[in-house]
């Protein structure tokens, strides 16, 4: 099986015992997620739990066939699913990606992935070296941040400080292989360890899997730290053809080095810089990327602090910063070192974004405080230095003051606090799942809020969101548009095959389109997409698809492209002849498995709702943003770019559109239950006989 | 974004210098360099791109004056008609909002608005320094 190491580990922490899974028997599911959610259905016994932290969770941290290669910005990424923590009303089956160089170490140890299952009795941690698995006493670990974890690991197993030192053994015999790599070790800190929703996996300085809480998953396993160090090889397919892949891409798709165009319409390849939101802290820096990425995203610094810490990390504290602190100086030191914090505490700052204005308002009003309605010994005058940083995300990790009742999740503290009012008004900026908004407002944004809310989490794929960017800085800074409307929804719709291809009434975000079939069909092309190419293949998020492109001269961007699609690419490692829309089918059937999934959890088309906000008030101008350009077309059918904000959800419209998705998807539209035709149709006749043991199989589609 | 789409139009330099506002009463002065309560803070967010949203407010005008400031990686995301009405409802400073509708009016681009908004705002916040002392 070319790109594949061939083996998955299972580890059980009950019984302290490792065991071998062939990778054959997934190999239909591709990798990553796919792999993993088929893992689950095989390995959880009781699909019905609703919390991460219950012993029978199944958690599976999976490769893909590209990961460890030349892929551009594929190769390092990894994936992680099982049911979460801290989400509301259900914790459904959900997932999260890191990157770094933990998934291509572990496939060059040997293994394409790792089944977690089972409780510890006391603390373990994992010590893989190829194919030696042994766990370890993680005891004197426990109690320790990510960073140090991560250092008495690599101690523990024989690894110097920096790359000077002699190639080290791994084993007894030099035929077994050398290396001079440290182990590359994926760690829970505090937050973890206390089982908090917040408790996320960190490897090396800034690499994080943050949503789904799955550092409590671990915690509750009792699972410290897993460590590999591998020197095994895997065998490409066709060299020649991904080495050709990656000139195409280079040559063709990315922004050239020497004479960059700096705006550039596409996200594929731009000149390095670190994606952090205060400026970087020193010229004295290097780029520092997931293994194989074309353009790195983080960096590490001379100074010491911030190192790989980018986008969400950089961002939780710094409109609190820029408050108390003047200098650009100040202001990007004490940002970075309270995303050092969050780093080490293994801590998903993620919900803290849009929780901490929250609870400033709470303070603000006097409702929350020292001898307050909600009491909080923190020092909230203090909001905005690094001692606030410091003691806020420790009690949040730690289960102290609020980070009690914030443990199990934020709606879950609202509803405890009495604080629903908050989610009608929208002081709490949590539409869906209990989960924070990402900035892009379902009520805008129809994608990515459609796509939430018929999934298990914030859906965090910038698939169409590249447009809002593109189309709203060219706007404010009054720069003509790279693509007119018509042109861009019609360069994109040429790639979505095979539901809405050549449909670009599918990109309409205008009152009159946002409850339509196309739109339907678009959210199911993302879900799709990402479900395989991205979550599955392991694509990365920040950089594919890549759906338009101002580089080429039609525009045309690399997705889905004869010669840097990514089909191309995965065929070139794997032998396969998979074509693009083969790939989409692919994630279909894993939506269609993660969906029985959360049915088995409870899932019923009544609890598929956006909180009352959404609904009950419009998104006005100057509540987060100020304009929101989107593609739509006039009532004559002319293509322009125009603002989407002022409305509200319909509630009875997205009603109604969800039985237009139900019905696309094959499930039954009264229930969001899966249809026994289509389950058997993608060979899941399996999942169906499960859902009907329990009565949960969808009757016949509701016209 | 590059620092060379920040600088003002020569058409902006000259109709500001017939825009200087009378100075402030003391009390308005006082008003525009204190703080308002949370309740009156103007909700607003910074772009990175492709970064994300980053939620904000706006409590005084000397805020306003540093959100509004050039900065070669984010762009202020500010509503400027609903900064122009807070300076006038909250902060009682209706010559100032007039001058910020002005602006948001006549500006070529947002980018451009942001920008003379914040220098309109800076010379606000020196006069009212003038009138009562204190420090930007
Ligand atoms: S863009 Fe960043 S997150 Fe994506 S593969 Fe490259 S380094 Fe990793």
């Amino acid at each position: 099986m070319y790109g594949y190491a061939g083996k998955i580990l299972h580890l059980d922490m009950s019984s302290r015992k490792s065991a071998v899974i062939l990778t054959e028997h997934y190999r239909s599911w591709g990798g990553g997620h796919g792999m993993g959610s088929a893992l689950f259905w095989d390995f959880c016994k009781d699909k019905t739990i609703t919390d991460g932290r219950s012993p029978a969770n199944v958690v599976c941290i999976m490769t893909s066939p590209l990961c460890g290669t030349i892929v551009p910005s594929a190769g390092g990424r990894c994936e992680v699913v099982g049911v979460g923590v801290g989400l509301h009303p259900v914790s459904w089956f959900t997932r999260s990606n890191f990157g770094g160089r933990f998934s291509t170490t572990l496939k060059y140890a040997g293994w394409d992935g790792i089944v977690v299952t089972g409780k510890a009795d006391h603390p373990l941690w994992i010590d893989i070296r190829n194919d030696e698995v042994s766990f370890r006493d993680a005891r004197s670990l426990w109690g320790k941040d990510t960073w140090t974890t991560q250092q008495e690991i690599w101690r523990e197993v024989g690894a110097e400080q920096g790359t000077k030192k002699a190639w080290r053994e791994i084993r007894k015999h030099f035929d077994e292989g050398q290396t001079a790599d440290k182990p590359a070790v994926l760690a829970i800190g505090p937050a973890g360890e206390s089982l908090s929703c917040h408790g996320c996996l960190i490897h090396d300085a800034g690499n994080g899997a943050g949503q789904g809480g799955f550092g409590a998953v671990w915690g509750a396993k009792n699972l410290k730290a897993i460590s590999v160090t591998g020197t095994g090889l895997f065998s490409v397919a066709d060299p020649a053809a991904l080495l050709q892949a990656r000139f195409a891409t280079k040559e063709k798709y990315a922004t050239h080095t020497e004479n960059p165009d700096l705006r550039a319409w596409s996200f594929l390849a731009k000149p390095f810089r670190p994606v952090l939101f205060s400026a970087p802290p020193t010229k004295n820096r290097r780029p520092q990327a997931c293994q194989g990425c074309i353009t790195g995203c983080r960096a590490r610094y001379g100074v010491g602090y911030g190192n790989e810490s980018s986008c969400q990390e950089t961002s939780w504290y710094l409109s609190h910063v820029r408050r108390v602190f003047k200098t650009p100086a100040e202001i990007t030191e004490v940002n970075l070192k309270a995303a050092d914090i969050v780093q080490k505490y293994g801590f998903n700052s993620y919900p803290v974004m849009a929780g901490l204005h929250w609870l400033e308002h709470l303070h603000e009003e006097g409702i929350l405080g020292d001898g307050r309605a909600i009491p909080s010994s923190l020092p909230w005058e203090e909001l905005g230095t690094l001692d606030f940083a410091e003691k806020f995300i420790h009690a949040l990790a730690t289960r102290t003051d609020i980070g009690a009742d914030l443990a199990d999740g934020w709606l879950q503290a609202a509803l405890k606090w009495g604080r629903e009012e908050d989610l009608r008004t929208g002081a709490m900026h949590f539409p869906y799942w209990g989960s924070p908004e990402h900035g892009y407002d379902p009520r805008a944004e129809l994608e990515w809020g459609y796509g939430t809310i018929v999934g298990d989490r914030d859906l965090n794929s910038h698939c169409f969101n590249q447009i809002f960017w593109d189309v709203n800085i060219h706007f404010a800074f009054g720069m003509p548009m790279r693509l007119d409307a018509r042109e861009m929804v019609e360069t994109v719709a040429a790639k979505l095959s095979p539901y809405i291809k050549d449909r670009p009434e599918a990109l309409d975000f205008g009152n009159a389109n946002m409850y339509s079939e196309a739109v339907a069909q678009l959210v199911r092309w993302q879900l799709h997409y990402c479900r395989f190419w991205k979550q599955s293949a392991l694509f990365c998020d920040l950089r594919w698809p890549n759906l338009y492109n101002s580089n080429t001269p039609d525009f045309s961007g690399a997705t889905a492209s004869a010669d840097a699609g990514e089909q191309v690419f995965w065929n070139a490692v794997t032998g396969d002849r998979l074509s693009f829309e083969q790939g989409i089918e692919l994630g279909r059937r894993i939506w269609n498995l993660d969906n029985a999934i959360w049915v088995l959890q409870g899932r019923h088309r009544d609890m598929v709702r956006f909180a009352p906000y959404i609904y009950e008030n419009r998104f006005t101008k100057g509540e987060i943003l100020p304009f929101y350009f989107w593609p739509c077309r006039d009532k004559d059918g002319t293509w322009r770019y125009a603002d989407v904000m002022g409305r509200a959800i319909d509630f009875d419209k997205f009603e109604e559109w969800k039985t237009i998705f139900y019905r696309l998807e094959g499930w039954d539209t009264k229930t969001g239950w899966p249809l026994r035709n289509t389950l058997e149709k993608m060979e899941l006749d399996h999942v169906a006989d499960a859902l009907e043991a329990v009565g949960k199989l969808g009757g016949k589609p509701h016209e | 974004m590059s620092q060379t789409h920040l600088k003002p139009s020569a058409s902006w330099e000259e109709s500001r210098m017939n825009n200087i506002l009378a100075p402030p009463s003391p009390n308005l002065a006082r008003k525009l360099l204190a703080t308002v309560p949370y309740r009156e803070r103007l909700t607003a967010c910074r772009l990175m791109e492709p970064v994300g949203v980053l939620q904000d407010s706006i409590r005084s005008l000397r805020e306003a004056y540093l959100y509004l400031l050039p900065d070669a990686r984010t762009l202020p995301a500010v509503h400027l008609p609903s900064l122009a009405e807070w300076v006038g409802e909250v902060l009682g400073d209706v010559e100032l909002e007039e001058e910020l509708q002005r602006i948001f009016c006549e500006a070529k681009s947002y980018v451009e608005a942001c920008i003379h908004s914040c220098e309109q705002i800076e010379a606000r916040i020196l006069q009212a320094r003038a009138v009562v002392g204190g420090v930007i």
